[in-house]
């Protein structure tokens, strides 16, 4: 099922974990395969799988006491990153900035820079309106590049 | 080509490029090595984007009406033979049978005791039982008179 990969980048962005992320996708499958005689109907195939997708995934986290924000140590967006800490680190560069934008952000972030999904197909996914779909990633963008300057401007980027 | 790339980042850091003008931007950076910069940038998203899970997701297979059907009733016709030749075996089934006479008359009279014992046990509840109506017609007539 070609949108099976998609689906499981997906998870892993939310969950952090390998295993978790394709029981989840295997059960969206399962779901997917009960729902089937709805699918004449369905427009944009992709979107719905993802829709789904991102409903198991927040089950999961609501039937294991698992939060989303604590799992990426996430840190308020008007914070100012630590630049010292994102160079330091072992963890991803990328991640390190990532943290530091809500979680919904960065859901919007991977659908569009990793999936490549519309904004009309990520506001569907995510049941935002267009206009908070575009803010999300105009902010996300401004974050990351604020983030790039910072680096370079240490003169310590590798 | 340069000058074009350079466009196309700064309309991407507004957030003002199309799907088509991102992935241009990501195939021009793929190759660079992930640096913390914003040319790595484009890089670790196309590597991202490469990535994939080594288990294969699969939906469950659909199973034809007409296999199904099939299915069914070769289900259907094996329960019927299986309880047919279960009745068969049941009725030819051979009684208790003993080929050793000395032992069948044996048997035999074991039998016959255990009802003769029995019989006896009966016998004697029966006489009394005469008693009591020998008394009872006594009392009547006693009564009557």
């Amino acid at each position: 099922m070609p949108v099976s990969q998609k689906m499981y980048r997906y998870a892993l962005s939310i969950l952090k974990d390998t295993d978790t992320a394709k029981d989840v996708v295997q059960e969206c499958l399962l779901k997917i395969w009960k729902k089937r005689d709805l699918l004449t109907g369905i427009s944009c195939y992709d979107s719905w799988a993802m829709r789904i997708t991102r409903n198991q995934c927040y089950d999961w986290v609501k039937t294991n006491r698992f939060t989303i924000a604590d799992s990426l140590e996430f840190v308020s967006e008007s914070d100012e990153t630590d630049h010292e800490s994102i160079l330091n680190d072992s963890l991803n560069w990328l991640d390190k900035i990532l943290k530091t934008i809500s979680p919904k952000n960065r859901e919007v972030f991977h659908l569009r820079e990793v999936e490549e999904m519309t904004y009309q197909e990520i506001a569907e996914v995510m049941s935002l309106s267009l206009s908070d779909v575009k803010v999300s990633i105009h902010r996300t963008r401004q974050k990351i590049k604020y983030s790039f300057q910072k680096i370079e401007g240490y003169g310590i980027a590798n | 080509m340069e000058l074009q790339i350079e466009k196309l980042k700064q309309k991407y850091w507004k957030g003002k490029t199309s799907i088509e003008e991102e992935k241009i931007l990501k195939k021009h950076f793929q190759n660079e090595s992930s640096k913390k910069t914003e040319t790595g940038f484009f890089a670790e998203i196309a590597k991202r984007k490469a990535l994939e899970s080594n288990k294969e997701f699969s939906l469950p297979q659909r199973k034809s009406r007409l296999i199904w059907q099939i299915t069914t009733v070769a289900a259907s016709i094996l329960i019927l033979i299986t309880f047919a030749i279960g009745l068969d075996n049941l009725n030819s089934k051979n009684p208790y049978t003993i080929d050793d006479p000395k032992q069948a008359y044996k048997i035999s009279r074991q039998a016959l005791m255990l009802i003769s014992t029995e019989l006896n046990k009966g016998k004697i509840y029966s006489s009394e039982i005469n008693k009591i109506n020998e008394v009872k017609q006594e009392v009547k007539q006693i009564i009557n008179k």
